[in-house]
């Protein structure tokens, strides 16, 4: 047994002392930041950068960063059922029954039943990406520069047809991402372009500043203008011992939930918002009691909570196994594991075993800690959630500021901060989703160079594109999620609100 | 509304691009100068504002 003895392997480095450490560093503050409502997985990954960039092994920081990720799924759940309030948009659809369940007086039920059937999700999520990984990345091995050209293509647009908003805008900001990407020296000639003179620029605008300032500073400043409510909690939490007949009604939604976020956290954009969504529907669908559901349903609860939780944690797939990030969260993964000096794509698990196996251990383990953490600790993110924003945004800002710039030390990256976080916010204001200009932003060098060399081996024709299989198969697939995220986003859009209202 | 400021912006950030990849070497498609794949993101980029704007004017006089 080849796999059993490489997660053998794999847990021998995440159990190690520090990778311990950080993976409950990163499980905890990834679930501070994911109760904080509002604030979700972007947003956590980016504020708590600097902290990677400190971290000198490179498997450490990325077992922080997929802890953090993971930490603000739990996290938005508990803010879900308490507050009635999504900690973050994947958990939109607990809200619905998980408050109900509150206001009965079954809050801790449901606070206990998020928790397990998440953690279960994540079990099974991560036996199936070491199951997957491996295979998939053998069958990249003949990739040459113009499948991996058309590949690129299929993760830039891809994510951006299931996204929420207009496509429109979702495609043009991943063009405004491509163009910032293209900031600094270029490979091929050597020629420093776009840095308007800036000495600092020429090694390409930092990508750790970007993502500070669009999703951690330019966000809590929008919060600022818009939504500075202090949240009431209504619910008080007593007995979190679910009973045997919800502990029964959950079990088969949380099966059926796990399937579905595998699958759909697969595809690219699918990832955790839609597999909610989608589980809930399911339910819903297929309960004896549909009336139940939106009155405190526990399937309304274990359901979606284990389908998101599955399919962000799948959708570490793709990146690991191809190098292509299909949600911004992974995107920005992706990056720290480039600056890390770790060359993505197929070879990331042959070259790299110990990053591979050792990250897949720590998620379940990561996932452990939640589940024991979480419960536990209610009582603490209650009175989190109890402190003003008065006092809480000021910290995260300080926070963001400090940690520019102790990247590189420099108040240059401090002050590049600012004009992000203004971009930001401004893309905000104009429903623009920043989310998909960081997939442009991650691609975009990649892609010029990709392109390039393909155009340079077929001598200019742009069909080489067309005429090779698998970079066809891309193409088409691309075309045809595009067409699909038109449809999907009339029909859906009206779905989910009825699920909301309802 | 927010359409159309949108596509402005979208259109001005392109044009920014657009006039200073110009500066660089263009080169041809089988020998890309480091100014062609910056221009043809840009010019995209622009026509995606355009026709984002226009369609904030037309399609939500409902």
């Amino acid at each position: 047994m080849d796999i059993l003895n490489n997660i053998v392997s794999g847990f021998s480095v995440a159990v190690s002392v520090t990778n311990l450490l950080w993976c409950f560093i990163g499980v905890t503050m990834g679930t501070l930041v994911g109760v904080l409502p509002a604030l979700g997985p972007l947003a956590a990954v980016s504020i708590l950068l600097p902290i990677v960039f400190n971290i000198a092994d490179p498997v450490t920081g990325i077992i922080f960063l997929a802890g953090v990720y993971y930490g603000t799924q739990y996290g938005g759940s508990t803010t879900a059922i308490l507050l009635n309030i999504p900690g973050e948009i994947s958990s939109t659809v607990t809200t619905i029954d998980g408050n109900q369940m509150a206001r009965k007086g079954r809050a801790g039920a449901a606070l206990s039943i998020a928790a397990m059937s998440s953690f279960f999700a994540g079990t099974v999520a991560t036996i199936i990406i070491a199951l997957l990984s491996q295979p998939l990345s053998k069958t990249a091995f003949f990739f040459g520069a113009a499948e991996y050209g058309a590949l690129m293509l299929l993760g830039l647009f891809a994510a951006v047809s299931l996204n929420h908003g207009s496509m429109l805008k979702g495609i043009a900001m991943v063009f405004v991402g491509i163009l910032l990407g293209l900031v600094g020296s270029d490979v091929n000639s050597g020629v420093v372009r776009f840095t308007l003179g800036i000495q600092e620029l020429t090694d390409g605008i930092p990508f750790a500043i970007l993502a500070m300032g669009l999703f951690g500073l330019g966000e809590i400043v929008y919060l600022l203008f818009h939504e500075r409510k202090d949240n009431k909690i209504i619910t008080t939490v007593d007995n979190l011992y679910p009973t045997k007949k919800e502990m029964k009604e959950s079990l088969m939604p949380t099966l059926r939930g796990t399937f579905l976020g595998s699958i759909l956290g697969l595809l690219p954009g699918g990832g955790a918002i839609m597999s909610s969504f989608a589980s809930y529907a399911v339910e819903k669908k297929i309960s004896k009691k549909p009336e139940e559901f939106g009155r405190g349903a526990v399937a309304g609860v274990a359901g979606p909570e284990a389908a998101n939780n599955a399919g962000a944690q799948t959708s570490f797939i793709p990146m690991l196994s191809l190098g292509i990030p299909t949600t911004p969260t992974i995107a920005i993964i992706l990056a720290v594991l480039i600056i890390q000096g770790i060359q993505p794509g197929t070879t990331v698990i042959s070259k790299h075993p110990d990053l591979f196996w050792g990250l897949i251990a720590s998620m379940w383990i990561g996932n452990f800690m939640l589940l024991l953490l979480n419960l536990p600790l209610v009582g603490l993110w209650v009175s989190i959630l109890k402190i003003s924003w008065k006092i809480l945004y000021p910290i995260i800002i300080l926070i963001c500021l400090t940690g520019a710039y102790y990247i590189n030390k420099s108040w240059f990256d401090v002050l590049l901060l600012f004009p992000f976080a203004l971009l930001g916010y401004i893309f905000k204001r104009l429903d623009c989703q920043p989310a998909s200009l960081i997939m442009g932003f991650v691609l975009g060098a990649l892609f010029e160079e990709h392109v390039r060399r393909a155009l340079i081996i077929s001598r200019g024709d742009w069909l080489i594109f067309l005429n090779k299989p698998i970079s066809l198969a891309f193409i088409v697939v691309t075309c045809i999620l595009l067409i699909i995220g038109i449809s999907y986003r009339k029909k859906n859009q009206e779905d989910n609100t009825k699920i909301l209202k309802n | 509304m927010k359409d159309t400021l949108a596509g402005i912006l979208f259109v001005i950030i392109g044009s920014i691009f657009l006039f200073i990849s110009k500066s660089y070497k263009i080169g041809t498609t089988a020998a890309m100068g480091p100014g062609y794949f910056p221009m043809l993101i840009a010019i995209l980029l622009i026509i995606f504002g355009v026709v984002i704007f226009i369609k904030s004017l037309y399609g939500h006089s409902k």
